[in-house]
Parts: structure tokens; sequence; C-alpha cells
């Protein structure tokens, strides 16, 4: 048997399915379906139970959505989820191009910099260690964020990135889920 | 571009991002505990920030926010110990940085939320509008992350942002404060207000009551007066018959003279009663019945006069009253002519009756002395006589007045000293459903 799931393209799609697609574009603020949801579009339950996690950890809460997106591309490259990581890396990337009009510059590629303010590098850290390492988790983790000015609502929706990250890189991998044709223009 | 001035352009796109999130955020906040939950939960994100400390002075007004651990306050008018260091600042005028070590300055934050064993040094960023107006944002740093050049300017920004929120909540809470002056004034006006209506109704309904009595007073008295006057006048009618002492009789005629002479008056304030007589009913009434029931009544007063009455009826729609009162009003107006004719002139009386514009139209003129311009405006006057020689009570035209405004109507007086006078009075027709 072949490994992995087949896209499920818009116009093959249930309504069910094309309402919860639609949802995607509407939130996500753009005019595809990403290749992620495609990959569960034979089965409108699983697809809205992974969405809302989707919607509710990376779409809503407090933390900054930039910061959410460059946590999750962290996670994903080290974890060699390709897909996740090209994705992510490509939001992150995009918003810097929109502020700075420069292609050249590379969120992504300078994360490690002094000037980036340090509740950035410390959550990105400290999260993607937890996903990696969820047993090694410490009162030493919980203490690094605190001191950075995160409360505890904020360490949650934090944590929760790793969680999710875990989830979509899973689902990535398992499912097969092909780079969007759309992202590989952006490149 | 080189690599340094790209990671600086990647780190400014976050700050700015996030500076731009942080100044929505604070654009919609209207209380000074979402202003500190909100630079808890952003200024990180702009800004290294170990613990953040906010001082802002407007006039009198001084707040301060302050946060760590993600946990943030805010005080009102606050002076406690870092408000020096604050103050100092701002006379500075100037950022600058006290490390640690600096034992003189570190004494200050001893029991503030700057005495944390982890504080390498605090900076302060003040910046003065005026010098009622000025803020101050002091920012605690751990020795692994220090401020770098561009964190001033983005505290400055931040700064500038604060400072113009905060006089803007201070402005309101003035106008708040105002209007809750004038809600409370309202209330006391509201207060004073029912008080005074409750004041009127009382006193009102006490005159009422005053009133009501008075009337009944008036109506007990009048007839309780008439039925002794009737007694008198017939003993004296009996005593005339009883006696040929020319002496007897001429008292006996001086006594029937007095007697109705008050009878008379009797009559009239009888008569201002009857608009509220509660027997009265509408009827359609006949001028020419009613002219000829008073010319029946003064019948012997009239003979010798040259009396004339010239009546035009033009009198289209049918009128509806009370006849008692219209009776009284003509009684009135035909005795004032007779008693104040023209000497050695035959009396003579125009009445014309016509339907005007809904209203009974009466015009009654005679050919007597006529009315002194002088005293024509207190013709209407309660006990007026506007003649020295006038044997009335000064009831008359006081009486006919009062009874044409309680048939809603309306009377007016033309008149020329020793030619004539004109009474017109109109009078509304009733509408159906009064019938």
């Amino acid at each position: 048997m072949k490994k992995g799931f087949k896209a499920i393209e818009y116009n093959e799609a249930s309504d069910e399915v094309k309402a919860i697609y639609n949802e995607t574009m509407k939130e996500l603020g753009v005019p595809f379906v990403l290749n992620w949801f495609k990959y569960q579009g034979n089965n409108a339950t699983i697809l809205r139970g992974n969405w809302e996690k989707l919607r509710c950890t990376m779409l809503l809460g407090n933390v900054p959505f930039i910061l959410k997106q460059l946590i999750i591309y962290n996670i994903s490259k080290i974890k060699k989820s390709e897909y996740c990581a090209y994705t992510h890396g490509v939001i992150a990337n995009s918003m810097s191009k929109t502020l700075t009009n420069d292609d050249s510059i590379k969120l992504t590629e300078n994360m490690d910099s002094d000037h980036i303010p340090s509740s950035y590098k410390t959550a990105i850290r400290v999260v993607t260690k937890c996903a990696l390492q969820p047993q090694s988790t410490n009162e030493h983790d919980f203490e690094e964020l605190s001191h950075e000015g995160y409360s505890m609502d904020e360490i949650q929706e934090l944590m929760a990135l790793a969680d999710l990250t875990n989830m979509l890189n899973s689902l990535a991998d398992i499912a097969g889920i092909q780079i969007d044709n759309e992202l590989m223009e952006v490149q | 571009m080189d690599r340094d001035s790209e990671i600086l352009h990647n780190a400014q796109r976050l700050r700015y991002e996030a500076f731009s999130a942080f100044a929505s955020a604070i654009n919609k906040c209207s209380e000074y505990n979402a202003i500190a939950a909100v630079l808890s939960s952003q200024l990180k994100y702009i800004i290294n920030c170990y613990i953040f400390r906010v001082y802002y002075q407007n006039a009198t007004a001084q707040i301060a926010f302050q946060g760590f651990r993600g946990q943030s306050f805010f005080f009102h008018n606050t002076d406690d110990a870092i408000c020096e260091f604050e103050r100092t600042a701002l006379v500075a005028g100037i950022p600058a940085t006290y490390n640690a070590d600096q034992t003189l300055t570190w004494e200050l934050f001893v029991d503030t939320i700057f005495a944390q064993p982890r504080v390498f040094s605090i900076a302060a960023v003040p910046v003065v509008y005026s010098t009622d107006h000025q803020i101050v944002v002091s920012i605690a740093t751990t020795q692994d992350q220090q401020l770098v050049n561009s964190d001033y300017k983005f505290i400055q920004l931040v700064a500038d942002l604060l400072a113009n929120k905060l006089s803007q909540l201070l402005v309101l809470e003035g106008i708040a404060k105002k209007n809750k002056e004038l809600e409370f004034k309202n209330q006391q006006i509201t207060t004073l207000n029912q008080y005074l209506d409750i004041t009127v109704k009382t006193r009102t309904q006490e005159l009422t009551d005053t009133n009501s009595e008075l009337k009944t007073l008036l109506y007990r008295t009048t007839h309780d007066f008439r039925a002794p006057l009737a007694n008198i006048m017939g003993l004296v009618g009996l005593g005339n018959s009883m006696t040929d002492d020319p002496e007897a009789l001429v008292i006996f005629e001086h006594c029937c003279a007095v007697a109705a002479n008050m009878d008379k008056m009797l009559s009239k304030l009888n008569a201002t009663m009857m608009p509220e007589d509660e027997s009265n009913k509408l009827e359609l009434i006949d001028l020419c019945d009613v002219i000829a029931s008073v010319e029946q009544k003064y019948h012997e007063l009239l003979n010798g006069t040259g009396y004339k009455v010239r009546f035009n009826d033009d009198v289209v729609h049918p009128y509806y009253s009370y006849e008692n009162i219209v009776t009284a009003i003509f009684d009135n107006l035909i005795h004032n002519s007779i008693t104040f004719r023209k000497p050695g002139e035959p009396l003579r009386v125009y009445i014309d009756a016509f339907s005007k514009n809904n209203y009974l139209n009466i015009v009654f003129k005679d050919n007597g002395q006529g009315i002194d311009p002088a005293i024509m405006p207190k013709i209407f006057d309660m006990y007026y006589r506007g003649n020295a020689h006038s044997t009335g009570h000064g009831l008359g035209l006081y009486l006919v007045q009062k009874l044409v405004k309680s048939l809603k109507g309306d009377i007016e007086v033309r008149s020329e000293l020793n030619q004539y006078t004109t009474f017109t009075i109109k009078l509304p027709y009733r509408i159906e459903n009064e019938l």
C-alpha cells in the first residue's frame, strides 16, 4: 500500500470540508487552501479537530503571531520536517519583506542576533527544547520565561506551540504532504 | 548590505511590528489597569526589560506603572521611594544608566520593585514636555540582557505614546468628574422640583377647599338672609294695611325700599353662584322669550321711561345654553339701561342677535348716558360704581362679565358719553357631544 494520504482539492471536497477550507483561507488570509489541510480533506472530523487546534493555538491568543511562526519554524527545522519548516519559514520571512522591502533579508536566518529582544530568543529556545524533549522540561524553563516577563497565561500559550508543532510535523510527515506550489513560487 | 546591517534591520522589523501592536492596544485602553496589562504583556517584545517602571506627571496628577515577571500594577498620585530617583532624572533631562555598584543611587531602591538580586543596571529615560507635564520610563536589566543603543529610541517612542494616552485619560477623567457633579446638581434640582410640585399641589388643594367653603358660605348666607327678608317685607305689607297713620306709612315705605334694595343685592350675589349650580340644564334658548321675561320683571320701572326695544333676530343655528344665566345677563344689561338712561329722553334699546363663525353674537345698544372713557377700564370690576348718583351695588357689569365667561364667551364695550353704550357679546355654540 502506498504511504500517505491523497490531497482533496477544493472542487472535490464535501460541503463540510469546503466550509472548513473556506475558514482556513479567511483566517489565514491566503487565497488558496494549504496542502496541510487538503491532505486531511477526506476526513472532515479529523480536519475539523486539527484546524480548531491550529486556529486556537497559532492564530488566537496574546503572544505575537510572528513569534509563534518563528517557534514553529525552529522546531520543524531541527526535526527536519521539511513541509512545516518551509511553510512557517515562508510566513515568517514574508513579514520581513513586507516591512523592509528587501528580499535578501531572512528573519529565520538571524534569530541569534543580539539586536532581537531576549523575550523572543528565550521563548524560541525554551519552547524548542520542550518540544524536542518534553520529559526534560523543568522549573528552570518556566523560571526563564517568567524572568522575561511572560505571565503564566502566556507561558501556557507558548508551551502549547510545542505540542502543536509536534502534531503539525507528525501529520505532515505521516501524510507525506508536498510543499504547496503557491509557496514554492514565493521561494 | 553587510550581515550586521541585515540583522539590525530584522531586529528593527520585529520591534516596529511589536510597537505597532503595542500602540494599537494602548490606544484602545480606557482605564489605567488596562494600560498596566498592555505594558506587562507587550513591552518585552519591544525592548529587553527585566523590570519596568513608568512615572507620569501632569499638573498635580502623578501616575506610576510597574511590572515584573508578567505581573503589573499602577498607582495613582504615588510618592514612593522611586519617585525621588525619577524626579532627579527629570531634572537632569537626559537618559542615564545606573549600575548596581553605584551604592549611592542603589540605596534608594531598597524595598522597591527594583530590589531584585538579578538586577544589574537601571536605565532611566526622562521626557519633559513642559515643567508640569513629563514622563520617565525606567528599565531594569540583568547582566546578560543589557540595553543596546536602539533600545533608547524605542523607549522614547513608548514614553511619548504613554504620555499622550495618559493626558487623554486625565482629560476624560476631568470631564467624567464634572459630569458627575452636574448629575448630582441635577438630582438636587429634581428633588427640589418634586418638593415644589408637592407643595404647589398641596397649596392648590388648600385654596380649592377654601374657595369651595367660601362659595358654600355665600350660597347659604344669601339663601338664609332671603327668608327673614321675605318675612320683613310681608310684615311691612301687613303694617301698611293696618294703619292710616301718615308717619307710620312713610316709615313702612322706607322699610319696604330698604328691604327691596337688600333683596336685589342678595339676588345679584346669588346670581354669581349660577355657573356652579349643578341643577343647571342645557336647553334651547329663545332670546325673544328671555327679553320678554326681563321686560316683564321690570315692567313697573320701565313705565314712564318711553322704553322701546328693537330686536333683530338673525340667529340661524339654534343656541343651547343655561336659560337662567342668559336671562341674568339680559336682566343686568336692561336694568343698567334703565338706571343710566338720559333724563327727559325716551329710552331706546337695540338688540341684534346673529350667528357667525360658530358664535352667537349679541349686540346690545342703548341711547343712555354713555360711559366716561376715564372709568371704562374699571366698569367690570367688582363693587365698582362709576356714578356718584348710582343706587346700585357695583355688581351689575361684574356679574355680566362673569356669566359671559362662564359660558366661555367674551364681552366688549364701546361707548360715547351722552350718546350710546354698546355691549358686544360673543357666545360659542356648544359642540355636539356637550349637548
